[in-house]
């Protein structure tokens, strides 16, 4: 694997990582808040 | 009658989720980034900013809007947007007519990963050695070969399948539905996991380790970025992959409370789409074939979902130790993805007899049962003339691109920004940037237009005029044909049954009768919840 290719995975999957974590947990924090 | 709700905030998110994760995730989306490398990353990721997630926002809304009205279909809900104009919600039968034919096609398909699922444990495919001999094997499964008996327990497992999903529809949104998803989706991620650490671990091979799997999918090939066509098909698949232009997720949403938030419950689903998809789905299929079969003949697979998921997959799972057992999960990962998404797929047509013409819940899936079980016998005994292609073509990508461009130009322009924003926000857990008025007023309908003038300059008249069909397969031009017809009188009697139903409800109201809107959209323009 090139680092090009690397660098491509990992941004991908930061991206996509930050927004499931962000969503997941201010989901079940509102589920707990109610 | 009361209105179905959904349990619980969890429920409708995994619903809406199960939806989305198709084999799409698992089967095309590797494949497309395979043949154009982690390039296609950057179109992709733009595309699910400017027009998956404002889609997604807009569907959640949209629906919940609409079922406060008592309306769970795209007619209904159009018509409460846009009153004054008579022809909007013959738009929406589309929303009933496009999950009708992928369901027709799907759940056959869908059947295919529960009978290879038994395969796989039972160890039938064992003698299979080539990517050749699983392709003739498939063929013989789908009755296009000599066996019979195989085509005839293909059918059974149809059966079976089609029942399955009649059955959870039986049980409702809460007792069916969710209950399923509930489960279903922490299963599936469960497998997909324990399927991307087996890959990630697999010793080198000839071919090369993990590491040239991985970099086979996602080296850049940086003249994608500057191709029309890869940009069309990130965000074509953006598209297929959230589910959105279906007209599924308006039905979900219309069985939330005016209270619940759609704002950070529509990120969440799509988030969890992409996490499935990205991370997951690129990590199994492709590094596995790369080790097992290199990147020559990874690349010929990588063109075919049929062949990715029951001619390779099985092969490279075959040769790992427990290779029966891998191959279960596998199947049953799928089949887990198809289910949830069948399911939302026959939930509009049903929700459609339920709310315009007062069916109760068994009347309604009965009906939907008998009909769609005569419609599905076209994809399962023509699927060698072209049928089922057909279908997928008008159902899975004309439908999807054309109801997504109304919905979105419904909203922001018809219905209004200031409203739609507003309504967006009603009971919201996040706040949404403000930057997203812009790209849901100008952007995502831009980039629809632009999809839609493409996709029609691209592939219209090809495959109107058949010409594929006329070159390589004349005998099947009958019966694509006959598919078209079929589909035209299917859109013609929702159509019909749509006209039906507001005449009643015009005539219930000129009766003297309690009018059926008057307390709500037609007067007050208050929802009922």
């Amino acid at each position: 694997m090139k680092m090009s290719g690397l660098i491509f995975m990992v941004v991908s999957w930061a991206v996509i990582l930050v927004l499931f974590l962000y969503s997941l947990v201010k989901t079940l924090r509102e589920k707990e808040e109610e | 009658m009361a209105r179905e709700r959904w349990g619980s905030k969890l429920g409708v998110i995994l619903a809406v989720a199960g939806s989305a994760i198709g084999l799409g995730n698992f089967l095309r989306f590797p494949g497309l980034v395979a043949q154009h490398g982690g390039a296609f990353m950057v179109p992709y990721l733009v595309a699910l900013f400017l027009l998956g997630i404002p889609l997604m926002w807009i569907e959640w809304t949209i629906g919940r809007f609409g079922g406060g009205f008592e309306h769970s279909t795209a007619p209904g809900m159009f018509h409460t947007m846009w009153q004054k104009n008579r022809f909007i919600k013959y738009f929406g039968v589309i929303g009933i007519f496009g999950p009708i034919v992928i369901f027709i096609y799907y759940t056959y398909v869908e059947s295919w990963l529960l009978g290879y699922g038994v395969f796989a444990l039972l160890g039938k495919y064992s003698q299979c050695v080539t990517r050749g001999d699983m392709g003739k094997l498939l063929d013989n499964y789908r009755g296009l070969g000599d066996t019979p008996w195989l085509f005839a327990l293909a059918y059974l497992f149809f059966v079976v399948t089609f029942f399955l999903n009649i059955l959870i529809l039986y049980f409702g949104i809460k007792g069916g539905i969710e209950t399923v998803c509930k489960w279903a989706m922490p299963v599936l991620f469960l497998l997909a996991v324990v399927l991307v650490v087996r890959v990630l671990t697999l010793p080198a091979t000839e071919h090369g380790d993990v590491g040239s799997g991985l970099g086979f999918i996602w080296n850049p090939k940086w003249s994608a970025l500057t191709s029309a066509k890869v940009w069309f098909e990130a965000a074509g698949q953006i598209f297929f992959t959230l589910s959105v232009g279906i007209g599924v997720i308006l039905t979900y949403a219309s069985y939330l409370t005016k209270k619940d938030d759609v704002a950070l419950s529509g990120l969440t689903a799509a988030s969890t789409n992409e996490v499935a998809e990205v991370i997951l789905g690129g990590s199994i299929v492709i590094p596995a074939a790369v080790l097992f079969f290199g990147v020559k003949e990874t690349g010929q697979a990588a063109e075919s979902i049929f062949d990715l998921g029951f001619m390779t997959m099985p092969l490279v799972l075959k040769k790992m130790t427990l290779g029966n057992l891998f191959g279960l999960f596998w199947f049953i990962l799928l089949f887990l993805a198809g289910i949830t998404s069948s399911i939302s797929l026959a939930q509009p047509a049903i929700a459609f007899l339920e709310d315009e013409f007062n069916l109760s819940k068994k009347k309604a899936v009965l009906v939907f049962a008998i009909v769609t079980f005569v419609l599905c016998q076209a994809s399962i005994f023509f699927i060698g003339r072209g049928v089922l292609g057909e279908l997928d073509f008008w159902g899975g990508n004309f439908c999807l691109i054309l109801f997504g461009t109304v919905e979105v130009i419904l909203f922001a322009w018809v219905f209004g920004m200031d409203r739609a924003w507003t309504e967006l926000h009603v009971g919201s857990d996040i706040t949404i940037p403000r930057i997203y008025r812009f790209i849901i007023k100008y952007i995502t309908p831009a980039f629809l237009l632009f999809l839609m003038g493409f996709w029609l300059y691209d592939q219209w008249t090809p495959k109107v005029c058949m010409e594929e069909v006329r070159t390589k397969k004349p005998e099947n031009v009958p019966y694509i044909v006959g598919t078209r017809i079929g589909l035209i009188l299917l859109f013609a009697v929702i159509a019909v049954m749509v006209w039906i139903a507001w005449k009643r409800r015009g005539s219930r109201r000129t009766a003297g009768g309690a009018p059926v809107e008057s307390s709500n959209q037609e007067e007050s323009q208050e929802p009922t919840s």
